[in-house]
């Protein structure tokens, strides 16, 4: 699924400042891209522009060229996999439970659910480990992650849309983390939008990126370019933050 | 909301399965003593010669009771000719009293018991001997003395106004429940109060009754007040009543149950045995709830106390759980839809939330009061108004449970890509599970102590030992009531902890 935005503004409040001020965007199918910037410059909320979870003031999104209708939003979600930097695994469901909570709602079938279920606890190396049955409070933040990637990869969406997944996992377990992110895109064949502000893990798992500053784009580049050659004042310092 | 009232009634069907059946006369009374009292003597003999009675004693006011007579809820109870004048009818000529009534309400009244309970105020006797107060023109010298009056005698036409303006006085005064009003007169926290003339308590309060020098209290003649298409057959046999009691008589039947502790039902049954009215033990006396205990000398009677005690306990109980239940399973049913509706819709929400909250503050004596013309007396009223009272903690909890459901867990909803109507049922109101059954607890508790009122209106349930009681100044009845009540809410508190949100985690089916 290519992705297109069209010079999206938005803002909260009509009197308020402009979380993003105008911002165009082209994203192939396959293509993985890193949003970065300082926190509040507007990352989370170009990410969920693009499966709708907020709709933009100005300007429009294309999904394979087409409008984003809202008639078809709730369907068009499940083509779109989404990891939160809280897991948001919901507190009354088992971990199973959790995973498979859209395929039940939309009525699966038994056997189908659980092989699924037994495919995707694979891919985030969670198959082995007896923690199926347990409640998300009973788990910890990284493992928590992984569920809600499981959860995320269940559909098989063509775009994953990972927010902030690393701020509340310390460094260890981030590492592990990206690891199965990597996995990810190895054996699968997905769009993955990456927003952070940890430029070192961008650049590992990310070809491309988009550095956003007060609601605009400063710079959107390979990887290999930003890093050679920066160009405004705040891309120095993202990479000056690699060589420490 | 039709279906369910009718749901409602058939629960009154099977509460009461000879109520209707057998169209018995039904016999109410206010809740004080003597009223009790006529009623219970009116009872005995038509169940004597026959009838079936069903007896709707303890309601609260002269209000209660004549709108339930009018409204054909009652077909007698004991009325008052003054009341009946200045404050039913509101004319003067008593001669036109009998045709007005039948006139405007087709009601009638039946011949007099005998005596005369007139109002008079009553002040503690080493007060009166100090001050030297012997008429109630004397009262207008002593300013200074503060009445604590019932609530009734405060508001009512003939009552401390107009009894105030007659006599010039000034004094400060206070409502509070009758039966209360003694209690503060003998700890010196107010100094008269209104009085009946054939209250047993003027003896036991050692009292003194001030002569009504200005003849300002009119004629409150004691008859019973029934519906005109009562059978004459009936009609006939309470005329039996016709000047068979005076002052004397009823004073001294007040004090039996009030100082001696007797029962209503022992009473009434001792004065028409007393009559030749009523043979000697053939009468099968039905224990009628509102009956006060007996604590009797000997052990045999004290084991059949006991007993009825234990009955009549568990039917109290029945009731008021019955009536909580009913009005709680309502409040549920409509009040999480409105919590949800507010939820939705914030611009609803500022409508409905102080709508709900406005309800909370109409006192529960006022509110069931309202309900008699519409509901009639019972317990199908005091439902309705239980009903409303658990609305604003049910729906407020409700709006407050799912507003504060945190914004990740919308957002994972939103994005798994749930319809509104999945995220409502799926999500949001599992996650609002705690705080709603937090609301729906508080509602619980607050119908159980709400509805120990619905007595007031003949609804029966741990309230009846507590207005009787209240009448009879008898704590041991009105800790019967009470214990209960407190013992249900704490029941209530702990059953609340089963369905502790920690257990109900996972009822989804497991892989």
């Amino acid at each position: 699924m290519d992705i297109q935005l069209k010079r999206l503004s938005f803002q909260y409040h009509p009197k308020g400042a402009h979380i993003l001020k105008d911002v165009s965007l082209k994203i192939k199918f396959g293509e993985s891209l890193a949003i970065i910037g300082p926190s509040g410059t507007g990352k989370s909320t170009l990410l969920k522009m693009i499966n709708g979870l907020l709709l933009p003031q100005k300007g429009s999104v294309l999904l394979n060229k087409e409008p984003l209708h809202l008639s078809q939003i709730h369907a068009l979600r499940r083509r779109f996999g989404y990891v939160m930097q809280e897991a948001g695994l919901f507190p009354f469901l088992t971990v199973e439970e959790n995973i498979t909570f859209m395929a039940r709602l939309d009525g699966w079938d038994r056997e189908e659910i659980k092989k699924r279920l037994n495919e995707v606890l694979d891919l985030v190396d969670l198959a082995g480990r007896p923690l199926r049955k347990r409640m998300p409070d009973q788990l910890s933040g990284g493992q928590r992650q992984r569920v809600s990637m499981a959860r995320a990869l269940f559909y098989d969406p063509p775009v994953l849309l990972l927010d902030e997944p690393f701020t509340y996992l310390d460094s260890l377990v981030s590492e592990e983390l990206l690891r199965e992110f990597l996995k990810v895109k190895e054996q699968l064949n997905k769009t993955i939008i990456l927003v952070t502000h940890d430029l070192r893990r961008a650049c590992r798992l990310a070809d491309r990126i988009c550095l956003l500053s007060n609601g605009v784009i400063e710079q959107d580049t390979s990887v290999q370019k930003f890093l050679t050659s920066p160009k405004s004042h705040l891309a120095k310092l993202f990479v000056q933050t690699l060589e420490k | 909301m039709k279906r369910l009232l009718i749901f409602i009634l058939f629960s009154f069907v099977f509460l009461l399965p000879n109520a209707w059946a057998k169209e018995p006369i039904r016999i109410g009374s206010k809740h004080f003593t003597e009223n009790y009292l006529l009623a219970e003597m009116m009872s005995q003999l038509l169940e004597a010669r026959g009838y079936s009675v069903e007896r709707v004693q303890g309601l609260g006011g002269t209000m209660v009771c004549f709108e339930a007579l009018r409204n054909g809820e009652l077909d007698v109870y004991p009325e008052y000719t003054g009341t009946l004048l200045k404050q039913i009818l509101k004319i003067k000529n008593e001669n036109k009293m009998s045709s007005v009534l039948k006139e405007r309400y087709d009601l009638e009244i039946l011949p007099a018991f005998g005596f005369n309970n007139s109002y008079a105020i009553a002040l503690n006797e080493d007060l009166a001997e100090e001050k030297g107060l012997k008429k109630i023109s004397d009262l207008k010298y002593q300013y200074k003395l503060k009445g604590g009056l019932s609530y009734e005698f405060l508001r009512r036409e003939d009552g401390w106004e107009d009894l105030a303006a007659a006599y010039r006085l000034s004094n400060r005064v206070m409502g509070m429940e009758h039966g209360l009003a003694y209690e503060a007169l003998r700890h010196d926290q107010t100094n008269f109060t209104d009085a009946y003339t054939t209250d047993a308590k003027i003896e036991r309060y050692n009292l003194r009754l001030l002569e009504d020098d200005l003849n300002f209290f009119p004629i409150y003649k004691a008859v019973p007040f029934v519906q005109s298409n009562l059978p004459e057959k009936v009609k006939s046999i309470l005329s039996l009543f016709e000047n068979q009691i005076d002052e004397a008589t009823m004073t001294r039947l007040n004090a039996q149950v009030e100082i001696n502790k007797f029962s209503f039902a022992e009473v009434a049954r001792t004065f028409l045995k007393e009559k030749g009215w009523i043979k000697k033990k053939l009468i099968p006396v039905k224990l009628s709830a509102q009956s006060p205990i007996v604590v009797a000398p000997q052990a045999e009677k004290k084991n059949k106390a006991n007993v009825s005690l234990l009955k009549e306990l568990s039917q109290n109980c029945f009731e008021h759980l019955f009536m909580v239940l009913v009005a709680l399973s309502l409040g549920v049913v409509v009040a999480i839809p409105i919590g949800v509706l507010a939820y939705r819709n914030e611009q609803w929400a500022h409508f409905i939330l102080p709508l709900t909250g406005l309800l909370q503050t109409i006192p529960s004596i006022a509110l069931l009061a309202l309900m008699i013309p519409l509901f009639g007396i019972g317990m199908l009223p005091a439902i309705v108004a239980l009903f409303l009272y658990s609305l604003l903690p049910i729906v407020r909890n409700t709006y407050v449970g799912l507003n504060g459901i945190e914004a990740v867990y919308r957002d994972t909803a939103r994005a798994l890509g749930m319809t509104p109507k999945q995220r409502l049922w799926e999500v949001e109101l599992r996650l609002a599970y705690p705080t709603l059954l937090a609301g729906i607890k508080t509602a619980a508790i607050i119908n159980i102590g709400t509805a120990t009122l619905a007595a007031f209106i003949g609804a029966g349930g741990l309230g009846e030992p507590i207005v009787t009681g209240l009448a009879l100044n008898n704590h041991q009845l009105i800790l019967q009531g009470a214990i209960p009540a407190a013992v249900l809410a704490i029941g209530v508190e702990l059953l609340f902890r089963l369905f502790d949100p920690k257990k109900q985690l996972s009822l989804e089916q497991s892989l």
